[in-house]
């Protein structure tokens, strides 16, 4: 039920559902690699991260901003939109 | 006066990434018969996953990792102990920058930051064979 998925829809939006924990990072990893211009992350069906999870965002991020692209992040539940916060992500991500 | 533990759970899990499924589970069984809302649930699962990981990644010794959940009458306690474990206070870690620039910013350390901003309180102790990690959540 809260098995890590990320797909990618037929417009190029990345859609994340289930929990991204130090568990699911390699299918994380595998899914963001195929990313190689900007993209929106959809968060709608995601109902958890932990610091491993964050650390798959940034790696992606950090590789799409050295050639002038980058992830927007939309629909994040509460709880993961403070986690955000307190990692200060805002500043590293955009976030609708 | 301290109060006392009114529903506590116990188990102890292979040290593995591959046990934190498992480790949710028990949690979920926690939070339900204990009917905590999804912010303490969440809350609790973060801290339990960031320091078991903490534990598989700096002590590669297979020695299973206890974890314990206490619900007292305002606040919940999780206590998670590893033995043969070298010291290392992770309350005691120095805070990050987290304002520098994305290129000078790397994930590491991340999740201990996370752990004290979320946590109402953190202690660590060592007593020369287990680390013993404690945090606690107040209810209201």
């Amino acid at each position: 039920m809260n098995t890590f998925e990320l797909k990618i829809d037929e417009t190029g939006q990345i859609h994340l559902s289930g929990r991204l924990d130090a568990s699911s990072t390699d299918k994380a990893k595998e899914g963001l690699e195929k990313i190689t211009s900007s993209a929106t992350v959809n968060f709608k069906d995601l109902d958890y991260i932990s610091s491993a999870g964050l650390g798959v965002l940034f790696a992606a991020q950090k590789r799409l901003k050295a050639t002038g692209h980058g992830l927007k992040l939309i629909n994040m539940n509460q709880h993961i939109r403070d986690v955000f916060r307190y990692a200060r992500f805002d500043l590293v991500f955009e976030i609708v | 006066m301290t109060s006392q533990p009114a529903t506590t759970i116990e188990r102890s899990f292979a040290k593995d990434i591959g046990s934190i499924q498992e480790i949710f589970k028990f949690v979920e069984k926690f939070v339900e018969s204990n009917s905590l809302d999804e912010s303490i649930a969440y809350t609790i699962r973060f801290g339990v996953e960031e320091l078991f990981t903490n534990m598989v990644k700096y002590n590669p010794l297979k020695h299973d990792v206890t974890i314990r959940c206490a619900r007292m009458e305002e606040q919940v306690v999780i206590t998670l102990i590893d033995v043969e474990a070298k010291p290392f206070d992770i309350t005691a870690r120095k805070e990050l920058d987290l304002t520098q620039p994305l290129e000078h910013r790397s994930p590491g350390g991340l999740g201990i930051h996370l752990l004290k901003k979320m946590m109402d309180k953190m202690e660590y102790s060592h007593d020369g064979i287990r680390s013993t990690i404690t945090f606690t959540i107040l209810l209201n």
